[in-house]
């Protein structure tokens, strides 16, 4: 009995303090987990013990941080693209292992698993892509341009707007509803020469990351999609660069330490030059005229290692299209005494400044926090300047006429956060931002002086600049239930002040996986969006007039929720399949009223939208393979998108212009060598739908005859109206192409050079980017027809890009 | 500014000359035909139907119109007229409505659905006062610098806060014009004889949304320039139940005519209260126009109110005052 044994009860007590002690008996590893050649961080990588299975992945700024019994590890590290890295250890302390994995061969047989494809049976996260850049490289491009924004649109789920544009509508959203993040910052307008280049310059990118569902808390502001875009750093290790010439643009790229392995620059530009061969053309045509168009990217980042704990990044980014006219003339009078001076210009220009100062700092071996400021800017600027002057002698037909139209929007931003791993169970992220918006709406400033009037005109005409606050704050927990059950549960808190206008809201974010087996899961979501920005855009093409606007007491904030359901079967070999379902209901969606158009300045911008609801529902099927010499996917989607708007259609529904039954996608790239590979994309979408008329009939204006004295109807030559059923009422011919490229590299004394060829729409289809109602072309008036014309852009569009890396 | 993106269009013009078209080779689809209507019942004019049928979209014709219908007019579900036979589809009867009736209008066409409306002549709202000043203006337009004789008025009236109100404002000249005897060289005045002239009519009146100028209807674009036609329209929206004074101009070329006698001219002013249908289908009628010829812009239906059909049956009343022009002081 214990009371007659003194010494039992101590030894029984000692067991229970050891035990505990040995269960306690945790130690973290941390670290970043970075690239081999230049120092690169590594997003997203694995890394787990083999021994026990336990593992975390790196955040968006490569560090990790893993707690593991005391004990022997095998800790393996991975990621696409890259050889694994494996190492044995004891672990008995807290230990910082910072790891540098090198780049595979491209055409190396793989005999590891499929990273790629476990992270996504693995993860909770649903209606989520990571794209490497390297593949976005090697895809077919239209006129040898690399685009990641055309790459997105190859996914399942996300759809091309017009031909050639960069706009995506993702799962029924529109264009207004993606936040696409630069570094962090959000880039306003991502169009270049009216969409058919995005502002982002594949050389200066590392990675890139697209939710199209299950968002998690931390991102929020945006109903349908978030473009999660990270620039490189620079190589920390050695000075590197890589130049292109191709038809439409060049770029260069150079990168390299400032300190070796402690700071380190990257510096990107692109830009067009057509308006520079141009120009001898135009002067050996006409001296006295001048007029091009040019675009321009930079790019640069410089970051700084403080200690080992601590790091700085400054990153920015300027973009810039310009379209210009200049036209000087002069004469003399007859009896040449006066002389007459006219002066035009015209220029239309807009553009995006971003700039981001981030501080990232270990606060512990379980912690690691980032705190950033942004400035972010789009503006938009037409300006027309016509004068006529006469010397000595001043004339009546002498004139001024000054216009001058802008808008625009800058942010100012503050942003904390904070990853906290307490074990491999949990990963717990939260942090708050604090955004100030000035919302510039359009505004126009005229001027005309002659002296025929005596009084000159300056009318400044449109809306004040618009202020608004938002802040957001949000935690989130990726917990490890058991061993087949994960989970990832957060709340996104977010409101915003415009004027004497206050919303906010609470939205929940859930996602959840279940292991069926190891290589097979099932997954759910439930996610809350609200969106308290607005744009005004056309559906065409990508214009720059497209405004962004706030929230106001009239105009209420969009909301979104969807749910959705899935499997990520990881299947033979290298393939593997992801399924997903999804409903998404939106309310206070904008739409243009009917009739309503940009370049109308009769009405405040709040007048020519309504707002109502809309819904979307559909299926995804993405097969994908991520080794080997091929690699691609092959997507397809079924969907239904539609809207209901009170003052839109006589509040009737009707299907949304991206409304595509079915989307397909093929992407497929092979490598022949090490020298060759060769890519091809198919892309096949349902016709857009359309507001077309079917018939026509006279107006009552067609009668009424202003000149007598009541209303007894004669014909006049008015013409007659057309009768369209519903909006979007009619679907155009579908849409399909294939694109073809192949790259050729060789490795030269300074590096590698690579001759790049590309075949856009292989089969010249003629895909419709306008249809409408016109005469047929070249036949005689006297026996003109009326038919439904289309209009395409691109054809057979061979290019060619030459490149190197240094 | 009507354009300020000329650059814009320049260049969207070069993508579009660089662009293919192809004729489609596409089957629009067929639909049912529809009786198109087109009148106006009204307590100042002998109600006048157009009857006409729509048009496949690329139909070579404009306008088909229908000389075989039979157009039945109801008054509170008594028929009140008949008109079996058309003249270029139009039917013309000698029955004036009254406001507050409730009027049915049916058109049979064989081998058509019946087409029917239905509208409520609203009551004329009076014009109590007006107040009438003249004026020079002076306008410097395309290189020319012209002067017009304008007549300034202020028409008071009170509007019905119970129900909402549409209306239409216009200007009618009553004048005598000359008869003219040509003898190869010269042309005489053998006399005069009656006319009618609509007025331009322009105003910064805040209230106005909508104006008609000959076959264009116009929403009132910018609130520093004047909105100028022969009809404006507005609703009730701003001045709903006040007493509220309409600022406009009226003008006419026959004010500054040599040889008109302005003796025995008369300005008629007509304030029109019109149905709800009349002014929805006008507004919308503006989109329509507007964005036809645009391809950024959003395709606009337009409304009808006629069962089995297309086109507008609209009801209209109206208050009348009538203003000597002679005996307004002209400027000096």
């Amino acid at each position: 009995m214990l009371s007659s044994n003194p010494i039992l009860p101590k030894l029984l007590l000692l067991l229970c303090i050891f035990s505990n002690t040995l269960q306690a008996q945790k130690f973290t590893i941390s670290g970043i987990v970075s690239e081999a050649s230049g120092g690169e961080k590594i997003i997203g990588a694995n890394i787990y013990d083999s021994l026990t299975y336990k593992g975390t992945i790196t955040n968006n700024f490569g560090f990790y941080s893993l707690s593991l019994n005391k004990g022997d590890v095998q800790l393996v590290c991975s990621f696409v693209g890259y050889s694994m890295h494996s190492q044995r250890f004891k672990l008995d302390k807290d230990t910082v292992i910072n790891i540098t994995l090198s780049p595979m061969l491209e055409i190396e047989e793989v005999t590891i698993t499929a990273d790629k494809a476990k992270n996504m049976v693995n993860s909770t996260q649903m209606g989520n892509v990571s794209i490497p850049v390297q593949q976005v490289k090697s895809l077919p491009v239209i006129l040898g341009e690399v685009d990641i924004l055309k790459t997105l649109q190859l996914i399942p789920g996300i759809k091309a707007g017009n031909e050639g544009t960069s706009g995506i509508y993702v799962r029924g959203g529109g264009p207004d509803q993606n936040l696409f993040l630069l570094d962090g910052v959000p880039v306003y307008n991502i169009n270049h020469l009216f969409g058919f280049f995005s502002v982002f310059n594949a050389d200066a990118i590392q990675n890139i990351t697209v939710y199209k569902g299950g968002f998690p808390a931390r991102y929020g502001g945006r109903l349908s999609s978030v473009i999660d875009i990270r620039m490189k750093d620079g190589n920390s290790k050695e000075f590197q660069g890589e130049a292109s010439i191709g038809l439409i643009s060049s770029k260069i790229s150079l990168e390299g330490p400032i300190v070796k392995d402690k700071a380190s620059f990257i510096i990107s530009l692109r830009r067009t030059y057509f308006d520079l061969f141009l120009h001898p053309i135009q002067k050996a045509i006409n001296d006295n005229t001048k007029s091009g168009y040019y675009f321009y990217d930079l790019n640069g980042k410089i970051n700084y290692r403080l200690s080992d704990k601590s790091r700085i990044f400054l990153s920015v980014y300027s973009g810039l299209d310009k379209a210009y006219s200049k036209e000087k003339h002069e004469w003399e009078n007859y009896e040449r005494t006066l002389k007459t001076y006219y002066n035009s210009e015209s220029a239309i220009y807009w553009g995006n400044i971003t700039a981001a100062l981030r501080w990232n700092y270990m606060a512990s071996k379980k912690v690691f926090t980032n705190t950033t400021l942004t400035y972010s800017r789009y503006q938009f600027d037409l300006s027309m300047h016509n004068e006529q002057t006469t010397k000595p002698v001043a004339q009546t037909d002498d004139y001024l006429h000054s216009t001058r139209y802008f808008s625009g929007i800058s942010d100012i931003s503050g942003k904390f956060e904070l990853d906290f791993i307490p074990s491999p169970a949990h990963y717990i992220r939260g942090g708050f931002n604090y955004i100030y918006h000035t919302f510039h709406p359009g505004i126009s400033v005229s001027r005309i002086k002659t002296d025929i009037i005596s009084q000159n005109v300056d009318t400044t005409i449109g809306n004040r600049d618009i202020y608004s606050h938002e802040s957001f704050a949000y935690i989130e927990d990726d917990i490890t239930i058991s061993k087949r059950l994960k989970a990832n549960i957060g709340f996104h808190y977010s409101n915003v002040l415009v004027k004497s206008a206050f919303y906010q809201s609470l939205q929940p974010r859930i996602s959840a996986r279940f292991l069926l087996t190891d290589d097979w899961s099932v997954k759910a979501s439930y996610i809350r969006m609200v969106q308290y920005i607005n744009l005004l855009t056309n559906t065409t093409v990508g214009l720059p007039t497209d405004l962004w606007l706030p929230v106001t007491e009239r105009v209420k904030p969009q909301k979104s929720d969807q749910y959705a359901l899935g499997t990520a079967i990881k299947l033979f070999k290298d393939y593997s399949l992801n399924l997903e379902g999804y409903y998404k209901t939106m309310h206070n969606i904008i739409e243009y009223k009917e009739g309503a158009s940009f370049f109308s300045q009769s009405d405040g911008w709040e007048d020519k939208i309504a707002n109502g609801k809309g819904w979307s529902y559909g299926a995804e099927i993405l097969i994908e393979k991520n080794e080997g010499k091929t690699r691609g996917w092959i997507g397809y989607t079924l969907s239904w998108t539609n809207r209901q708007i009170e003052e839109v259609n006589f509040g009737k529904v009707f299907p949304y212009r991206y409304d595509r039954r079915h989307d397909i996608s093929v992407a497929i790239t092979r490598y022949i060598s090490k020298r060759v590979d060769l890519g091809i994309t198919w892309v096949y979408g349902t016709g857009r739908a359309i507001t077309l008329a079917r018939q026509k009939y006279p107006s009552l204006l067609e009668y009424f005859n202003s000149n007598q004295d009541n209303e007894n109807f004669y014909p006049s030559d008015n013409s007659v109206i057309e009768h369209y059923e519903s909006r979007n009422g009619f679907r155009e011919p579908a849409y399909h192409r294939l694109d073809f490229s192949a790259n050729f590299h060789k490795k030269v004394r300074w590096g590698e050079r690579t001759f790049s060829f590309g075949i856009y729409n292989v089969y010249n289809r003629q895909n419709p980017f306008y249809l409408y109602y016109g005469y047929k072309y070249g036949i005689s008036s006297s026996s003109e027809n009326i038919y439904l014309l289309q209009r395409s852009l691109y054809t057979f569009m061979p290019s060619i890009r030459y490149s190197l890396k240094f | 500014m009507k354009c300020p993106f000329k650059i814009f269009f320049l260049f969207t013009g070069v993508v579009f000359v660089s662009s293919c078209v192809k004729v489609l080779d596409y089957d629009i689809p067929e639909d049912e035909k529809k009786i198109v209507v087109n009148g106006i019942i009204s307590t100042y004019n002998p109600a006048t139907i157009y009857v006409n049928k729509s048009l496949h979209v690329l139909d070579r014709l404009e306008i088909k119109p229908i000389d075989s219908a039979i157009v039945r007019i109801y008054e509170n579900d008594i028929l009140v007229t008949e008109i079996v036979e058309g003249t270029k589809g139009g039917y013309f009867s000698d029955f004036t409505g009254s406001f507050g009736n409730k009027y049915l209008l049916e058109v049979m066409v064989p081998g058509m659905k019946t087409a029917s409306a239905t509208c409520i002549l609203p009551e004329p709202v009076l014009i109590e006062k007006v107040d009438t000043s003249s004026e020079l203006q002076e306008f410097f337009e395309y290189g020319y610098y012209y002067q017009i004789y304008m007549l300034k008025s202020i028409i008071a009236i009170t509007d019905p806060e119970t129900i909402e109100n549409f209306y239409e404002l216009e200007g009618t000249l009553l004048y005598k014009e000359p008869v003219y005897y040509s003898d190869m060289d010269t042309f005489y005045i053998t006399g005069y004889r009656k006319a009618i002239s609509n007025s331009i009519i322009r105003s910064k009146d805040p209230v106005f949304e909508y104006t008609i100028m000959g076959d264009q209807v116009l929403s009132n674009q910018n609130e520093n320039e004047f909105i100028i036609g022969n009809k404006l329209l507005f609703s009730d929206q701003l001045i709903n139940g006040m007493k509220y004074n309409l600022n406009v101009s009226f003008s006419s070329f026959l004010f500054n005519a040599n040889d008109v006698t302005t003796d025995s001219m008369r300005l008629v002013i007509r304030l029109k209260s019109v149905t709800k249908d009349y002014f929805t289908y006008m507004q919308l009628l503006e989109r329509h126009l507007q964005a036809r010829n645009d391809p950024f812009s959003e395709r606009a239906q337009v409304n009808t109110n006629i069962e089995n059909g297309l086109g507008i049956l609209a009801g209209k009343s109206e208050s009348v005052c009538t203003l000597e022009i002679n005996q307004t002081p002209k400027p000096e």
